[in-house]
């Protein structure tokens, strides 16, 4: 079943937040390099905003497991410099390995739309791997524009 | 004033290494006059500054769709690494 995270399901998705930069590492190994405590950060991280109001954190839990979360927040998205834009974002959603291609990432989606839409904004944004083929493949799917690309350079004497 | 350039040190991704890198916000260069390497020489001062603060890795967001600054941030070392999607809702 889809439901609002809970305190108790922090741990649980701080591990499933591991299991995602893993997934994404094998494919972009400079890109996603977890912190050794990066799991428990993230656990952390989500607990604190669960009392953001501005802060959605959705779970799908089968069998007393937390198979597949997502976390969305409104923001504004621009600089001082330019008039605000109101949007939501998309931070993270990650469905663990045995239970996709069985319509969660899109339940996650719309589910969280739905709570879009009850903070009056009008659209919504995240960031997608370049190279995760089926993800980009995923979101094409909702007629999804992309509007950026973020482009990442190693400094000259970088020794990895 | 022919160009400029804004770059700082954000926090890396969270939970992830390296916790810090180094994000650039603005970097334009007057179209009208003629600076060959304008930008290079921008991004080579840009790059030292961070190196001097223990930066390795430099980020910035290109608009999709525009291939002449993409050209330019490949031909700087840089690989298209993340895309950013926008929905209506």
């Amino acid at each position: 079943m889809i439901r609002s995270a809970r305190v108790d399901d922090c741990k649980q998705i701080g591990e499933l937040w591991l299991e995602m930069v893993e997934f994404h590492r094998a494919f972009d190994p400079e890109m996603f390099r977890p912190n050794p405590a990066g799991a428990s950060m993230y656990a952390q991280r989500i607990e604190q905003r669960l009392a953001d109001s501005l802060t959605h954190v959705l779970v799908i839990e089968i069998e007393r497991q937390i198979v597949a979360y997502a976390m969305g927040m409104i923001a504004d998205i621009t600089t001082d410099v330019f008039e605000p834009l109101r949007s939501g974002l998309l931070a993270d959603i990650f469905v663990a390995a045995d239970y996709r291609r069985l319509g969660w990432g899109k339940k996650l989606v719309e589910r969280m739309m739905i709570w879009f839409r009850s903070q009056n904004v009008k659209h919504f944004e995240w960031h997608v791997s370049a190279s995760n083929t089926a993800a980009i493949a995923f979101w094409r799917s909702f007629s999804a524009t992309t509007t950026m690309l973020r482009m990442r350079a190693e400094l000259a004497g970088d020794d990895e | 004033m022919a160009g400029y350039m804004v770059v700082t040190v954000a926090a890396g991704l969270p939970g992830q290494d390296p916790d810090r890198v180094g994000k650039v916000l603005d970097l334009a260069v007057d179209l009208h006059r003629s600076h060959p390497g304008l930008g290079r020489a921008l991004l080579r001062r840009a790059r030292d500054w961070l190196q001097s603060r223990d930066i390795r890795v430099m980020t910035v967001d290109v608009p999709a769709h525009y291939p002449v600054e993409m050209a330019f941030w490949s031909a700087q070392g840089g690989r298209q690494r993340i895309a950013q999607f926008w929905l209506e809702l």
